[in-house]
C-alpha cells in the first residue's frame, strides 16, 4: 500500500492553500522542519538527484566558516553553533545577546551539507548574521539564550490545530510525525516536500504582514534570496518551510551590515551540545521533543529495543515491567501503528503503548513516575564533541589564559586543588582570589571558598587569608560558553553580569543592596566599574528611607575605606565621602526606628554599627550634635520598642549626655514598670549599646538587682530571657566582674539567715539557668494548685 | 419558548419494548448496521467491526454520512484513549478502565462491547458477595440430580458464554470482588481456557474463541486498584478516564442526555441551555475547588460527576413536570442540587452554603439571569 500523499490529507480542499514548488529549474527550494529525520532523508535524496553547484542553508552567514568542522569526521553530534552579540547604544548600557543553532545527526541542514560536499557543491549559510538579526528584529535581551531554530509558529497555528482535530492527533508536532516521520521512506521526494510546504503554509497562514515584519522575517528572506541571486549555476536552498512558502517570489536584497565597535562584540563558534539541551520539553528554546527517540530511528534501531530498554529502566527504579509487559507493549505499539496507518511507529505510538501497558493504575497517580521516566528516556543523554581546530569561544580562551597565568589547573583531575591566599601581602594571590570571585559571580562552577573574610556581607572581615578549593569539570566549560553572551573575557562577562544586577537594584532603590554589589565589584577586581557604580549609588543613598539599609551602606562603605589591601578601594575619595553621606542620612533616620516592629535584632545591630562607624570616618571633627538630637528623640519616643530606647539610652550615656543618676532613674523606671519584659528589653538594648555601663555606673546594677529581688517569681521567669540576652554581650572576664559585684551587693548588709528569693538563690548554686526557670515555674504551678484545691487551709494551723 | 414538546417516537419506542433502558446494540442498531455495511477494513478475528469503525462509532463520524447515517459522538474526552482501548481489546490483554465515578467508564465498556461483539449484555457486576461460580459456571440442580453433570445441566456465566462465542465480557467494579474471586480471572486471561472438571471429554475444557476479551471497570474512589493482585494487574492494560475537560462539551452532553432520559420516561419538560450551563458551572467549581474566573472555593468531598449532573437535571425535570409549570428552572435545580452534594458528608452543606453566599451571590449581580434565580432559590438549602 503506497502511503497517501500528505498534501492531500492535510489540505483536501480546492484550490490548494499553496502553489506547488517549482521543480527542474535553476533553483530548487526545499522546505524543512529542523531536526526532522524525514526531511534529512529527502534533502539528501534531492541533492543527489539534482547535483547542484551550490547548497545554501538557512543559518547565520558568518557560520559558513564552521561548515568544515560540522563535516569533520571527529565531530560528534549534537553540537551547536553558538553566536553572541554585544549591542552598544549611545547613552545606554550594553545589551548582551546569545543564540544557539543546534545540529544533530538527523538535522536536514547537516544532510544538505554532507550530500552537497559529496556532489562537489559549494556550501554556505545564507541567513543574516546574529547581530544583523538582533538589529533587524529589535530583539530584547533576556536571561535565556535563544534558539535560531525555534518553530513557535507551528504550535500557535489555528489552521494546523484544525487539521489536528480532523485527523485525530493531539498537536502540531504529532501531526507532523503522523504525516511525515511515520511514512517518509516509501514517499516520492517531490510529494514529500509538497506536503511539507503545505504544512508550513498552514503554520504561516496565521501571520499577517505586521507580524512578519516585527519578527524581521521579510529582511531575512530578502537576504536569503539575495544569496541565491548572487551565485551562478544550479542551486538547492534549504530553509525552514515557513520561509520557503514565500522565498521563490521574494525580491532579493543585500542585508545591511552591522558595524561593530569592537571585533570581540560578536562571535560565532562551534561548541558541543547535549540532548537535554536539545529537548524543548526541558524548557530550552528548541524546536524538538524527545531527541533520543528520533536518534534511534535514524540509526535504524527497532522499537522493540526501545521498549526493552525502557522496561529495564522502569524495573531498576522499582516499577514492575517484566518480559510479558515488554511483549504486550511491543504488540501495543505495533497495533497502534497499524490502526493509525503509520509505516513506522511514531513517538506518540510509543508513548501510548507505555501508557497502556506500563501504567498499572490511574494515570495521574501510578502513571506520573512512569511517564516522567519515559520522557527522560526519550530525551537521552548524548553529548557531542568538536575537533580542536574548531576553535574555542573567546571567553573559554580567556579563562584558560588567565588560569594558566595564575598557575591553576584547567583540566579534569581526580582530586580538587586547594589554594591558600594571602590577601594582604601577595598581589598574585589577590589576582587569584579575584579570578575565583569573577567565575563565582557568573555562576561558572570552578572554585569554592572554604574560609576567608567576606567583605560583601561583612562577616569575619578580620581574616587575613582565603582558602579556596577548586576543580575543572566539563560543566565549567559549558557554563563558560553560555556566559559568552556577557562578553569575550571573564572581566567583561563579570562586569556585565554585575551591572545587570546593579540596574535592578538601583531600580528597587535599596541602598544596602547597591553598596553590597559595589563591594562585590571590588572583590572581583572590577575597580573601573566599582567607581561608576559608586556614582550611581549616591542618589540611592540620599533617598533610601530605611535606617537599617542606609546604616548598612555606611558600614560597608566604611569597610571599603579601611580594608586597604584586599579590596584596594581605599584610594577612592568618593568612598570616603559617600560613607559620610550615608552616616548623616542614617542619623536623620534614627527617629524612624520608633516605627520598626520586626527584625529588631538587625536594626539594633545597625544602630550600634552606625555609632561605631562614626569613630572611623568622622576624622574631621565631632558629629556629636548630629547624633545626640535624634538619639534623644528616639529615647523619648514612647512608641519605640524598649530595645531601641535602651540602646539610645546607652549611646547617650556613652556620650556623657546622661548622668549616672539620670541613667539609674531611667533603668529603674523601665524595670519597675507593670510589664517586666519591657524592662528586660530595655536593659537588653542598653547593654548592647554600651556594656561598660556595668562598671561605669554600678548604680545601674544595683537598681536591677533591687528590682529583681522585689519581683514575683512569675515576673522573674518572664524577664530572665531578656536579661540573659542583655548580659551575653559581656566577655567572660567582664561576666566574672559583674557576678562579683552582684554577689557583693547581695551579702553586704544582709543577714545570713534571711533567705534570698528562691530564684536568686538558685543562681548562686550549681544550677543552670534553665533549671532555675523550670524550678520556679514548677513552684508557681504547684502553689497555684494548692490554693485551688484549698490545701492551704487544710494544713494551716 | 415554553412551548411543550410533543412526545417523541424514541419515547414511544422504548415503551413498546417495555425496557427502561435498551442495551447499546439495540439503541444504536441502525448506526451499527450502517457502519458494518460500509466497513471495508480488516477486522480482528471475531470482531463485528474493524477497529476504525469502532472508533467512529464511539467518537462520531464528524458529520460525515457513513452508509447513509451520520454517527454522532457518544464519548466526550480523550479520543486517543479510545484508540488505545480498542487496540488493547484486539490484543491478548484485558482492558481495565479506571477513574472517578461517573466518568463514563461503564458507558464506554458498553459501547465497546456492542460495537465489537454485537452484545453488551455479557456483564458481571462485581460486589463483595460475588462468588467464583458466578464468574465461571454453576449448575441447574434439578437437572444435575436427574442426569448427573451434563452440558445441559451446566448454567453458563456471562464469562463462559463470552469465551464460547468469542465475545467481549464486561466486568463492572472488579475491585469490589474478594481477591480470590478476582484471581479466578488470572488463569482465564492468560490461558484463555476454562476447565470444567465435572464434565467429560471435550466438554471438560472450554477454549476461548477469537473475539473474547474482558473489559473491567474500577472506580478510584472505591477500594483502589492497588489492592488488585499484581498477577491480575499484569493481565490488563489500564486506561484512566478523566472527567470531561471542556465545559462546552459537558453542557452539551448534560443537555442531550437528560433530554433523552426525560423523553424516555415520557416526561414533557423544557430543558434550556442556560439552566444547564449554570448547573455545570456549579459542578465544575465545586469539583475543582476553583471557579472559572479563578476564585478559590471549597472542594466538595462528594463526587460531582457529569453523570451526577445528568441525574440532577433529570430529577429536577421530573419535579418541574409534576409539580411545576413544565419549565425547568433554577428552583428545581437548587432543590436537587442539595441532594447531589449532600451524600456522605455534612461538611459539604457548609461548603455549598458558602458557595451560594459568595460565588452565586456575586454572579447573581454580575451575570444575573439564571444565577439570580439560583441565588433566590437559596432558601431551599436546609438550615
Ligand atoms: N466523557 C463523557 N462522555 C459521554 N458521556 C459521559 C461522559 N462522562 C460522563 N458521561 C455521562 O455519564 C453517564 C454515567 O457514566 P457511567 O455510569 O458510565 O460512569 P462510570 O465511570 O461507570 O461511573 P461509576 O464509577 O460510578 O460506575 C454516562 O452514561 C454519560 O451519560
Ligand atoms: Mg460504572
Amino acid at each position: 500500500m503506497s502511503p497517501t500523499a500528505p498534501k492531500a490529507e492535510l489540505d483536501p480542499d480546492a484550490p490548494p492553500l499553496v502553489r506547488a514548488l517549482p521543480w527542474d529549474q535553476r533553483v530548487t527550494y526545499l522546505p524543512i522542519r529542523h531536526h526532522s529525520p524525514a526531511c534529512a532523508f529527502h534533502v539528501a535524496a534531492v541533492i543527489r538527484e539534482v547535483r547542484p553547484d551550490h547548497v545554501l542553508v538557512e543559518g547565520p552567514r558568518d557560520a559558513t566558516a564552521l561548515i568544515a568542522h560540522l563535516l569533520d569526521s571527529r565531530t560528534e553530534n549534537p553540537v551547536a553553533i553558538y553566536t553572541t552579540y554585544i549591542e552598544r547604544r549611545k547613552n545606554d548600557a550594553a545589551r548582551h545577546h546569545g543564540a544557539y543553532y543546534p545540529v544533530c545527526d538527523y538535522s536536514p541542514e547537516l544532510a544538505a551539507f554532507r550530500t552537497g560536499a559529496e556532489v562537489g557543491a559549494q556550501l554556505a549559510f545564507v541567513d543574516l548574521t546574529y547581530p544583523e538579526m538582533v538589529v533587524a528584529e529589535k530583539v530584547e535581551p533576556d536571561d535565556g539564550v535563544r534558539s535560531l531554530q525555534h518553530e513557535r509558529y507551528l504550535q500557535r497555528s489555528q489552521r494546523l490545530a484544525q487539521s489536528c482535530r480532523r485527523l485525530n492527533v493531539r498537536d502540531a508536532d504529532d501531526l507532523w510525525d503522523h504525516l511525515f516521520e511515520a511514512r517518509y521512506h516509501g514517499m516520492e521526494s517531490r510529494s514529500f516536500f509538497d506536503g511539507v510546504l503545505t504544512y508550513c503554509a498552514m503554520g504561516r497562514s496565521d501571520y499577517d504582514e505586521s507580524m512578519i515584519a516585527a519578527e524581521a522575517h521579510d529582511v531575512r528572506e530578502a537576504a536569503m534570496k539575495h544569496a541565491v541571486d548572487s551565485v551562478e549555476g544550479k542551486v538547492v536552498i534549504v530553509t525552514g518551510g515557513f520561509h520557503t512558502v514565500v522565498l521563490p517570489d521574494v525580491v532579493g536584497r543585500e542585508p545591511r551590515r552591522v558595524r561593530l565597535s569592537n571585533d570581540a562584540d560578536a562571535s560565532t563558534t562551534l561548541m558541543r551540545y547535549n540532548f537535554e539541551q536539545l529537548d524543548a520539553l526541558n524548557g530550552y528554546a528548541s524546536g524538538m521533543r524527545s531527541p533520543e527517540f528520533y536518534q534511534r530511528g535514524w540509526e535504524g534501531g527497532s522499537v522493540v529495543a526501545l521498549v526493552v530498554e525502557l522496561a529495564r529502566q522502569i524495573r531498576s527504579n522499582g516499577g514492575h515491567s517484566g518480559t510479558a509487559d515488554v511483549i504486550a507493549a511491543t504488540t501495543q505499539v505495533e497495533n497502534l501503528r497499524r490502526f493509525r496507518g503509520h509505516q513506522s511507529p511514531t513517538r506518540e505510538d510509543f508513548i501510548d503503548a507505555v501508557r497502556s501497558v506500563f501504567v498499572k493504575g490511574a494515570m495521574d497517580v501510578e502513571g506520573v513516575a512512569v511517564l516522567a521516566q519515559t520522557q527522560k528516556f526519550l530525551t537521552g543523554t548524548r553529548t557531542g564533541a568538536v575537533p580542536p581546530e574548531a576553535g574555542r569561544p573567546p571567553i573559554v580562551q580567556d579563562f584558560e589564559r588567565e588560569a594558566t597565568r595564575l598557575g591553576l589547573r584547567t583540566e579534569s583531575t581526580a582530586e580538587t586543588g586547594e589554594k591558600v591566599l594571602d590577601l594582604y601581602r601577595s598581589t598574585r594571590h589577590r589576582d587569584i582570589s579575584r579570578f575565583f570571585y569573577r567565575l563565582r559571580l557568573i555562576e561558572v562552577p570552578y572554585g569554592t571558598l572554604s574560609r576567608g573574610p567576606d567583605f560583601v556581607n561583612a562577616v569575619e572581615t578580620e581574616r587575613l587569608q582565603e582558602v579556596w578549593r577548586y576543580s575543572w569539570e566539563p560543566a565549567t566549560e559549558s557554563a563558560l560558553i553560555e556566559k559568552a553572551k556577557y562578553g569575550a573575557t571573564l572581566v567583561e562577562a563579570a562586569a556585565a553580569k554585575l551591572v545587570e544586577e546593579f540596574d535592578d537594584v538601583i531600580a528597587a532603590g535599596v541602598s544596602s543592596d547597591a553598596v553590597r554589589l559595589i563591594a562585590e565589584a571590588y572583590r572581583c577586581g572590577l575597580h573601573e566599574h566599582g567607581q561608576r557604580m559608586l556614582d550611581r549609588a549616591k542618589p540611592i543613598i540620599a533617598h533610601d528611607s530605611s535606617f537599617a539599609s542606609v546604616a548598612t551602606s555606611c558600614s560597608l562603605l566604611t569597610m571599603l575605606r579601611f580594608a586597604c589591601e584586599p579590596l584596594e578601594a581605599h584610594n577612592e575619595d568618593v568612598v570616603y565621602t559617600m560613607a559620610q553621606q550615608a552616616w548623616f542620612r542614617a542619623a536623620y533616620l534614627v527617629p524612624t526606628l520608633a516605627g520598626v516592629q520586626d527584625s529588631e535584632a538587625t536594626h539594633l545591630d545597625a544602630l550600634c554599627g552606625w555609632r561605631q562607624d562614626e569613630d572611623r570616618i568622622a576624622a574631621d571633627g565631632d558629629w556629636r550634635d548630629a547624633r545626640v538630637t535624634p538619639l534623644r528623640q528616639l529615647l523619648d519616643d514612647s512608641q519605640a520598642s524598649p530595645v531601641f530606647r535602651g540602646a539610645a539610652c546607652g549611646l547617650l550615656f556613652g556620650d556623657d549626655e546622661l548622668s549616672v543618676e539620670e541613667l539609674a532613674q531611667l533603668v529603674s523606671g523601665f524595670i519597675g514598670g507593670s510589664d517586666v519584659t519591657v524592662g528586660g528589653r530595655f536593659v537588653q538594648g542598653l547593654m548592647r549599646a554600651s556594656r561598660s555601663i556595668c562598671f561605669r555606673a554600678p548604680g545601674v546594677l544595683q537598681e536591677i538587682n533591687q528590682r529583681l529581688q522585689e519581683m514575683s517569681d512569675g515576673d522573674f521567669t518572664s524577664v530572665l530571657p531578656h536579661l540573659r540576652l542583655a548580659f551575653s554581650e559581656l566577655t567572660p572576664r567582664e561576666t566574672d566582674a559583674v557576678a562579683q559585684s552582684v554577689s557583693d551587693l547581695l551579702t553586704e548588709g544582709e543577714d545570713a539567715e534571711t533567705a534570698p528569693s528562691p530564684a536568686i538563690a538558685a543562681r548562686s548554686l550549681e544550677f543552670t539557668e534553665s533549671d532555675a526557670l523550670l524550678g520556679s515555674r514548677v513552684e508557681a504551678a504547684v502553689s497555684q494548685w494548692l490554693t485551688r484545691d484549698d490545701f492551704g487551709r487544710l494544713f494551716d494551723e | 419558548m415554553a412551548k411543550r414538546k410533543k412526545k417523541t417516537s424514541a419515547a414511544n419506542g422504548s415503551m413498546t419494548t417495555g425496557m427502561i433502558r435498551e442495551p447499546a446494540e439495540q439503541r444504536f442498531a441502525a448506526e451499527l448496521t450502517a457502519l458494518e455495511s460500509a466497513d471495508d477494513r480488516a477486522k480482528p478475528a471475531g470482531w463485528r467491526l474493524s477497529p476504525r469503525a469502532v472508533r467512529t462509532f464511539i467518537c462520531g463520524s464528524d458529520g460525515e454520512s457513513i452508509g447513509g447515517v451520520v454517527i454522532p459522538r457518544k464519548f466526550y474526552g480523550d479520543d486517543v484513549l479510545v484508540e488505545r482501548a480498542i487496540v488493547t481489546l484486539a490484543s491478548n490483554r484485558g482492558l481495565m478502565m479506571v477513574g472517578e465515578p461517573g466518568t463514563a467508564k461503564s458507558m464506554l465498556s458498553e459501547l465497546l462491547a456492542a460495537a465489537v461483539s454485537q452484545t453488551s449484555t455479557l456483564a458481571i457486576q462485581g460486589t463483595a458477595a460475588t462468588t467464583e461460580d458466578q464468574i465461571r459456571y454453576s449448575w441447574n440442580y434439578a437437572l444435575l440430580l436427574a442426569e448427573g453433570p451434563t452440558p445441559r445441566a451446566l448454567v453458563p456465566s456471562p464469562l463462559y458464554t463470552g469465551m464460547k462465542q468469542g465475545q467481549l465480557v464486561r466486568f463492572e467494579e472488579i475491585t469490589r470482588c474478594p481477591p480470590e474471586v478476582q484471581d479466578t480471572l488470572v488463569s482465564i486471561l492468560s490461558e484463555k481456557v476454562l476447565m470444567v472438571p465435572e464434565l467429560e471429554g471435550d466438554d471438560s475444557i472450554l477454549f476461548a474463541q477469537p473475539g473474547f476479551n474482558i473489559i473491567g471497570t474500577a472506580n478510584t474512589r472505591d477500594r483502589g486498584v492497588h489492592e488488585m493482585s499484581t498477577a491480575l494487574k499484569r493481565r490488563f492494560n489500564f486506561e484512566t478516564v478523566q472527567p470531561i475537560a471542556d465545559p462546552e462539551e459537558e453542557v452539551a452532553l448534560v443537555q442531550r442526555e437528560s433530554g433523552r432520559l426525560l423523553d424516555e420516561s415520557g416526561v414533557d419538560v423544557d430543558v434550556t441551555r442556560d439552566v444547564i450551563e449554570v448547573l455545570v458551572d456549579v459542578f465544575r467549581d465545586l469539583r475543582s475547588g476553583m471557579t472559572s474566573d479563578g476564585m478559590q472555593v471549597e472542594r466538595a468531598s462528594t463526587v460531582l460527576s457529569t453523570a451526577e449532573a445528568v441525574s440532577v437535571t433529570m430529577s429536577a425535570g421530573l419535579d418541574a413536570s409534576f409539580y411545576g409549570d413544565g419549565q425547568l428552572g433554577a428552583a428545581s435545580i437548587a432543590r436537587h442540587l442539595v441532594g447531589a452534594v449532600l451524600k456522605d458528608n455534612a461538611d459539604d452543606l457548609e461548603k455549598l452554603r458558602h458557595y451560594f453566599n459568595t460565588v452565586v451571590k456575586k454572579r447573581s449581580q454580575s451575570v444575573k439571569g439564571v444565577w439570580a434565580d439560583l441565588h433566590r432559590a437559596r432558601k431551599w438549602l436546609p438550615r
